[in-house]
């Protein structure tokens, strides 16, 4: 304040100087210094006049610099989210290269919903180090990115997740979600039934994943891979009624796993159709089947138990 | 402190404009050579300074990224490159304010030091220049102060709006502002000379180089607008009408009105009044491009403060300069005295008339400009005047002035001479049909508008080079060759500019396709096949890079990219372009669209703009000779008024 107040002085006496000095010269006689007397406290008040109108004079500046130098010596858990993330980004700049802060910064950036930025982040890191949960964090940014999309992109950085370790659960369920958005179903229930099997008992994961694959397997099939509703197009158009149409539908899909009972998906839908019409007993005695069909199977018993899980909560949707 | 210092500053600047008003007022009404003009010179020498001091430590706040500064928070970031860092300086409305008002003061200055040689004209000049420095300082101390501060204090800016991250913007609006300002000594003069009761020859040869130097300055901002509006909106053209752009082409118009009456106003006394007018309305028009940018009236990309509160300062300070000109104009016109008279074939004649044709353009983009607001205003419908308007009603006029425009030259003053320009001019003149069938021949479907205005360009750049011819060797002799070079390039550029406006205007239509990698797009037989898209991210957004390659690899490669600026969350496109001597191959990325079978496709935009080249060269001819005529005139130290007794009528312009 001090130093801003000599400084404003200096600069105004500077101007007022200046502005006086025609009327000093000695041709100018008397009403000359009259009018410099008059013109220099015009200048050095009305100036501060017109600043003090608006001015801050006590309020300091913030230069980026000094803030990063808070920033970096506050500890972190006292600082609020957007500080966090001026503390990465500042670390970045003295160090582009720095894996944990990359990492970091792109968690943060992917739960702020802003994945393209993310995306970039996981990327530059994956540049320093192939590491299987950045290449999960880079597909998860991709798929949130895209809707919930698995894309091609997405899927490579799973794959290639999974193949550095299979034991992460998220690449494992996102690749079987790709499988199942193509309407490859058993594919699916495979790749979910082993990710599952090898999680542990009280893995919260493993449950969630469990409830997840559960539901949009026992989903009525539509879009690649199904018929969809081709083979009743008769019945369509003799008028039939909706729920016969359903009907047909259930006793076709049972017919067929009678044919084929190793169609994990098909008994979970069967079970959740049942359920649906209002059949309880109909839904539980498929989920029965289910569970004497895949008995050796841990993965698809965990799978049948969330479907019933789901059915004791009243989750389930026609 | 540096902000707060900067904000001193601007209250040092604006004291010393008011100052400035007063003792040069005073000095002007005792006779211009005493201590009160000099302090008028010492009060300018002060505003500049500290306007200068000002916007220097406004550019070491945004190097600093001192975002305890709103307009520094709302117009940079960290990441910023350095150079656009010093671009946002005045990038945004506060910062544009005080380089306005910096820009103003330099003007000031320069009046107070080389201003009319008459000491009392000059030291009037200075006070109304201060009366403009005290409007704009007391809009940027009181209303658009850029060291407002913020509390509390953002961590990180939200970024300059990514269009303007450009090297062309970079310079584009300095350009314009000294054009926009520049016209303010003209009006400056103009009032003192109305005041002074100083003759009309007199005004105009004190105020023609400050006209000229703007004008030039004007154009220059102009074209680089134009050029930065081709490539970087991606909309694939270089003029769109925008009501920005009218704002700027108006002063425009009736700046070059005013260099050419000043002409005939110094040399035969003719139409004293108009030039004086011309010189109050080309800065006032000024002013009023500042009200529709800033003002938050209109909807343009150009538009970058959108506030009413400052809208009605802003038509404040147009209302005090349009009063003060006009009223002095409407006392005082009769003082400036009335020129010889002159026959209707004479080069005062057409220089009557192309100042007709320009400011009756103007006043067709004026109306086609205001209408939409005015009529919004009132109540009525919502509408918008685009091209059609502007094309119909603007572009004839503008080529009945180019088609007059190289005659004036081989025309006597005061004389008739219409049939010996004409028999002059003949071999030009026989170029005007042969070019019409050229262009009609070589852009099949172009419009008979396109075809007249490409024959009347090719009529210009001839005639222009005839000027040369006829002019040259007698202003060699007579050391006025700057003078004679400055015109004939000036008008050849207007020639170049008919040209490439009828040749673009007649270009095949553009092509938006949707391209996978492997597939291709034809335009005007070139065939563009989309390579490849690759991340391309620079220092502070992301993109993605196309890979076009031009004829299987024959010609060339181009790489348009799309970005995406995170930190103001927004898109551009910045084109890619392939210039040959046919024109300009055009090329500009959009989204990425997933199809049905699972290829990723971009949105793509393929245009050929034919001689587009031919706008540019247009520009930067009528630059350079607005710039060597200017030069021309200041080596010329007499005052014209004197040297031109010595010489014959038509041999000097």
């Amino acid at each position: 304040m001090i130093v801003f107040i000599l400084l404003t002085a200096l600069i105004g006496a500077a101007a007022a100087w200046r502005l006086a000095t025609p009327f000093l010269s000695q041709a100018e006689g008397g009403a000359g210094r009259f009018m410099a007397l008059i013109i220099a406290p015009v200048v050095l008040l009305g100036a501060l006049g017109f600043y003090f109108v608006n001015g801050e004079p006590d309020t300091p500046g913030a230069p980026y610099a000094s803030v990063a130098d808070r920033l970096a010596q506050a500890d972190p858990a006292t600082l609020s989210p957007d500080e966090q993330e001026a503390r990465l980004r500042a670390i970045l700049r003295e160090n582009p290269e720095d894996l944990e802060a990359l990492r970091l910064l792109g968690r943060f950036l992917s739960r702020s919903e802003r994945e393209l930025e993310a995306v970039t982040m996981f990327t530059r890191a994956l540049r320093i180090e192939e590491d299987p949960r950045l290449l999960s964090d880079l597909g998860q940014s991709l798929v949130v990115l895209n809707d919930g999309q698995v894309t091609p992109e997405a899927e490579r950085a799973f794959e290639a997740a999974n193949r550095l370790d299979p034991t992460l659960p998220e690449p494992a369920f996102f690749l079987g979600a790709a499988y199942y958005e193509r309407g490859e179903r058993n594919q699916a229930a495979t790749v979910w039934s082993d990710i599952i099997a090898r999680l542990d008992e009280g893995d919260p994961f493993r449950a969630a994943i469990a409830a997840r694959a559960a539901d949009l397997l026992s989903r009525p099939q539509g879009g690649p891979g199904s018929d969809g509703a081709a083979p009743f197009a008769d019945a369509i158009a003799a008028g039939a009624a909706p729920e016969d149409l359903a009907e047909m539908m259930v006793g076709r899909l049972e017919a067929r796993l009678e044919e084929d009972p190793e169609d994990l998906s098909g008994w979970l839908t069967l079970a959740r159709a049942r359920w649906a019409q209002g059949d309880n007993q109909a839904g539980l005695a498929a989920l029965d089947r289910a569970r004497a069909q895949f008995e050796d199977d841990a993965g698809a018993l965990a799978l049948i138990a969330a479907m019933r899980t789901a059915f004791d909560g009243e989750e389930i949707e026609p | 402190m540096i902000a707060e210092l900067g904000r001193y500053l601007i209250a040092l600047a604006l004291l010393a404009s008011l100052l400035q008003m007063f003792v040069a007022w005073r000095g002007a009404e005792l006779g211009g050579r005493n201590a009160y003009a000099r302090a008028g010179k010492a009060a300018s020498e002060i505003a500049v300074l500290a306007a200068g001091v000002a916007m220097i430590l406004l550019i070491a706040s945004f190097l600093r990224s001192d975002f305890s500064i709103a307009y520094v928070a709302a117009n940079s970031s960290i990441e910023k490159p350095f150079a656009y860092k010093i671009a946002a300086s005045w990038g945004g409305h506060e910062g544009s304010m005080l380089l306005w008002c910096l820009i103003l003061a330099l003007f000031g200055y320069g009046l107070a030091r080389s201003g009319p040689r008459d000491d009392g004209l000059r030291s009037r000049a200075v006070s109304f220049q201060g009366l403009l420095q005290t409007l704009f300082f007391g809009f940027l101390a009181f209303a658009s102060n850029p060291f407002e501060r913020v509390s509390p204090v953002p961590l990180q800016g939200a970024e300059l709006n990514p269009i303007l991250q450009d090297p062309l913007l970079v310079i584009h609006p300095p350009m314009l502002y000294v054009g926009y300002v520049g016209l303010s000594t003209a009006f400056a003069i103009a009032a003192a000379g109305l005041m002074q009761k100083t003759p009309g020859r007199i005004l105009a040869a004190a105020l023609r180089p400050w006209a000229l130097g703007a004008w030039t300055a004007l154009t220059a901002g102009i074209a680089l607008g134009a050029f930065w509006a081709y490539y970087e909106l991606g909309w694939g053209g270089w003029w769109f009408w925008d009501p920005v752009e009218n704002a700027s082409f108006m002063p425009w118009l009736l700046g070059a009105a005013l260099i050419h009456s000043s002409i005939a106003t110094e040399k035969r006394g003719a139409f004293p009044g108009w030039t004086v007018f011309l010189a109050l309305l080309a800065y006032i028009l000024s002013i009023l491009g500042a009200f529709l940018v800033r003002s938050g009236v209109i909807t343009s990309v150009h538009a970058f403060a959108l506030d009413p509160e400052r809208g009605v300062w802003i038509l404040g300070m147009l209302g005090v300069s349009a009063v003060a000109g006009f009223l002095l104009f409407a006392l005082r016109a009769g003082s400036l005295g009335e020129g010889d008279g002159f026959e209707p074939t004479s080069k005062e004649a057409l220089i009557g008339a192309n100042n007709l044709l320009l400011a009756a353009t103007s006043g067709v983009v004026l109306i086609g400009t205001l209408y939409p607001m005015l009529l919004e205003m009132m109540g009525g419908a919502t509408i918008s005047v685009g091209a059609p308007y502007f094309n119909a009603a603007a572009t004839p006029l503008l080529l009945i002035a180019a088609l007059l425009m190289p005659l004036a030259p081989f025309l006597p003053w005061a004389n008739g001479g219409l049939k010996n320009g004409v028999s002059q001019m003949r071999a030009a003149l026989m170029l005007i049909p042969v070019a019409a069938v050229v262009i009609a021949f070589l852009f099949a479907g172009a419009s008979p508008l396109a075809v007249i205005g490409g024959a009347i360009g090719v009529w210009a750049i001839s005639g222009a080079v005839m000027d040369l011819g006829q002019f040259l060797p007698v202003a060699m002799a007579r050391g006025q060759k700057l003078l004679v070079i400055g015109r004939v390039m000036a008008h050849a550029g207007v020639g170049f500019i008919a040209l490439g406006a009828a040749a673009d205007a007649s270009r095949p239509p553009d092509q938006n396709v949707a391209l996978a990698p492997g597939e291709s797009v034809s335009i005007a037989g070139r065939e563009l096949r989309l390579d490849g898209v690759s991340r391309a991210d620079g220092p502070n957004y992301m993109a993605d890079r196309a890979r076009i390659v031009v004829d299987e690899g024959e010609g060339g490669v181009m790489s348009p990219e799309r970005r995406f600026y995170a930190v103001a969350n927004q898109t551009t496109r910045e084109v890619a372009l392939k210039s040959s001597i046919a024109g300009d191959l055009y090329v500009s990325v959009g989204e990425a669209r997933l199809r049905s079978d699972g290829t990723t496709a971009f949105e793509t935009r393929v245009a050929f703009h034919p001689l587009v080249w031919s706008l540019s060269l247009g520009a930067v001819f009528i630059v350079l000779g607005g710039a060597l005529a200017l030069t021309g005139r200041l080596r010329a130290h007499a005052p014209v008024v004197q040297r031109d007794r010595a010489t014959k009528p038509a041999e000097a312009v």
